[in-house]
């Protein structure tokens, strides 16, 4: 799963070195345009739902914290 | 009670003395007595507004709670939820809009009726509008969302819930904090901290420099060429735009630094409401670093519930079908979002067409970036250009800055039409001969530009410390002593000396008090 979502977010922005970043919320590394165009790639990838809720710096800071929150997803919406 | 005033030194000075004598028990009662006290100063009317925000919220979010603890199953409890919500936001956005837009929406309907010979005409209402009303409505409202969201528990305590909408220094013109920052800021007991005080103090002084040196200095050049542009030459239009741009953020970070001073005097931290916003390179980088309160409130509760909707979910699948591997594609479900967003930005201000063609030409400029991103990456790579250099960077702020003047420049205008006609005077009529004489017949004498001038590098050498170093603040605090206090008796004597006051002492109002 690690590689898809890095094969994801470089694809929006391939500027950032992910394997070494936790903050790319809280540092403003990824603006909100950003995101919204990695959670539809992790949408269609993973066949999840990913709801306003779920729009806070704690799920999208790191590549292991959005792993994180889709093995949730997936496990609730299933 | 303007903050520029010896009233409001006087009401601060002695609310935090009384604060730090109060019994631990009673310090954020006392608080909130102070804080209505303050608010009373505005009028009565206005308290029964700020009252039904605080009341209906409060109430709304206990029932929200309530339906939590009582529903079986969640998504039971979001349905219930779902429909409290509608009926706050529905009851509270309509007390804003009727205080704010109705007039507008009178004016303009009344001349469609004339236009086609109706004789029917609305009433046009005179309204005072309730003190720091944009900002408190939007506060609770935030507040309700999040406890729908499940972001924290409603709160038990009626007054302790009153104190987080009406805490005084945010009142006037936020920032627009959210309850799990003050409130629980609020909630706590602050015992008398020097640094912190003496941080607060130190603030508020940066404040008053901010807008008596400088905004309102800037503010008579602004008005004096504002109020009759067809007199004034290509560079002097040029110039009281620029000025414009200056004058705004140095009146409203210069407000907002002097609530968040007097808040650390008493301990309690309110979120910050601007990072340097001219040092932006691009204009949604603007836009993250100019009144944060507002953009981050429209980005959580407005821009990503509508990017994230079912519509644009589906709007965002076919573009990332079609457009297979393309930016666009998968940007597609962001750009209706962020038109009604910079639209609701805009007529949050208040109710004019320059507001709102304010609100669309940054989205504008926002979309088209977005959608050219792909060929302007291609075209650094064929020139050779470094993004990250010195040179290029700056490039970016000053074309920044320029798009940002020109959109303040619809806003400050009497009418959309001036605004252009303004920018294309400053174009064709530019030049830079008698550049002097030229700048000192716009209502500011050689020595007031001069101060203006002098004042703008000492916030532009302030700025650019903060950039790369980090707090001023701190620094400062590990200076020597004798060095620290010629530093503030500086800013004190240039604020004292070089501050523009009015009669008995009273400064121009703040330009973000009416919004």
């Amino acid at each position: 799963m690690r590689d898809e979502v890095l094969e994801i977010l470089r694809g929006v922005n391939s500027d950032i070195d992910y394997d070494h970043e936790d903050a790319l919320i809280d540092d403003e590394l990824l603006d909100s345009f950003e995101v919204v165009a990695i959670i539809g790639d992790l949408a269609d990838e993973f066949d999840i739902t990913i709801d306003v809720d779920e729009m806070v710096p704690e799920n999208f800071n790191s590549v292991d914290a959005i792993c994180d929150m889709i093995e949730r997803l997936k496990e609730e919406q299933e | 009670m303007s903050f520029i005033s010896f009233q409001f030194l006087g009401f601060l000075l002695a609310t935090v003395i009384l604060y730090y004598l109060m019994p631990k028990k009673f310090q954020w009662i006392f608080l909130l007595i102070v804080s209505y006290g303050f608010y009373l100063f505005s009028g009565v009317k206005p308290l029964i507004f700020i009252l039904s925000t605080t009341l209906t919220t409060y109430l709304g979010a206990r029932w929200m709670e309530h339906n939590k603890e009582i529903s079986a199953k969640k998504s039971e409890a979001k349905q219930k939820n779902k429909k409290v919500l509608l009926l706050l936001v529905l009851f509270n956005f309509g007390i804003l809009a009727m205080l704010k837009y109705y007039n507008f929406f009178a004016g303009q309907m009344n001349s469609h009726f004339s236009l086609f010979a109706y004789d029917t005409k609305l009433p046009l209402v005179n309204i005072i509008l309730p003190l720091g009303v944009s900002f408190y409505t939007f506060q609770a409202v935030g507040y309700c969302i999040d406890v729908y969201r499940n972001k924290y528990h409603a709160e038990e305590n009626l007054a302790r819930y009153a104190l987080f909408i009406s805490f005084f220094p945010q009142i006037v013109q936020g920032p627009i904090s959210r309850y799990d920052n003050l409130g629980k800021a609020l909630k706590e007991y602050h015992y008398f901290d020097y640094k912190e005080f003496t941080f607060g103090v130190q603030l508020m002084l940066w404040g008053f420099f901010k807008k008596l040196v400088i905004a309102d200095r800037a503010g008579t050049f602004v008005n004096t060429v504002f109020s009759d542009y067809g007199k004034f030459d290509g560079l002097q239009t040029f110039a009281a735009m620029a000025l414009y741009a200056i004058q705004i953020y140095t009146d409203f970070s210069g407000g907002i630094d002097i609530a968040r001073g007097a808040a650390q005097m008493m301990g309690i931290d309110l979120i910050e409401n601007f990072e340097r916003p001219y040092f932006a390179t691009s204009v949604s980088e603007h836009w993250r670093r100019w009144h944060m309160s507002l953009t981050n409130w429209m980005k959580d509760y407005v821009f990503f519930p509508l990017t994230l909707s079912k519509t644009a979910s589906k709007l965002g699948k076919w573009g990332r079908k079609h457009m297979k591997g393309s930016m666009i594609g998968k940007q597609l479900p962001t750009y209706i979002p962020t038109f009604t967003t910079f639209f609701l930005i805009g007529i949050w201000h208040g109710a004019s067409w320059g507001f709102i063609a304010y609100g669309l030409y940054n989205a504008t400029i926002i979309v088209l970036s977005m959608i050219l991103t792909p060929a302007y990456k291609a075209g650094y790579k064929f020139f050779h250009i470094n993004v990250n250099s010195f040179l290029w960077k700056l490039w970016g702020m000053v074309r920044t800055f320029l798009i940002m003047m020109v959109g303040r420049t619809i806003v400050r205008a009497a009418t959309v039409h001036q605004a252009f006609a303004m920018a294309g005077r400053a174009v064709h009529l530019f030049d830079f001969s008698n550049l002097t004489a030229r700048l000192t017949g716009c209502g500011l004498t050689g020595r007031g530009m001069l101060v203006l001038f002098c004042a703008m590098l000492i916030l532009l050498a302030v700025s650019i410390f903060q950039e790369n170093k980090g707090s001023l603040r701190e620094a400062m605090a590990q200076w020597a002593l004798p060095v620290r206090w010629l530093a503030l008796l500086a800013i004190l004597a240039i604020v004292l000396v070089f501050g523009l006051y009015g009669e008995g002492y009273s400064a121009a109002n703040f330009v973000y008090r009416n919004f």
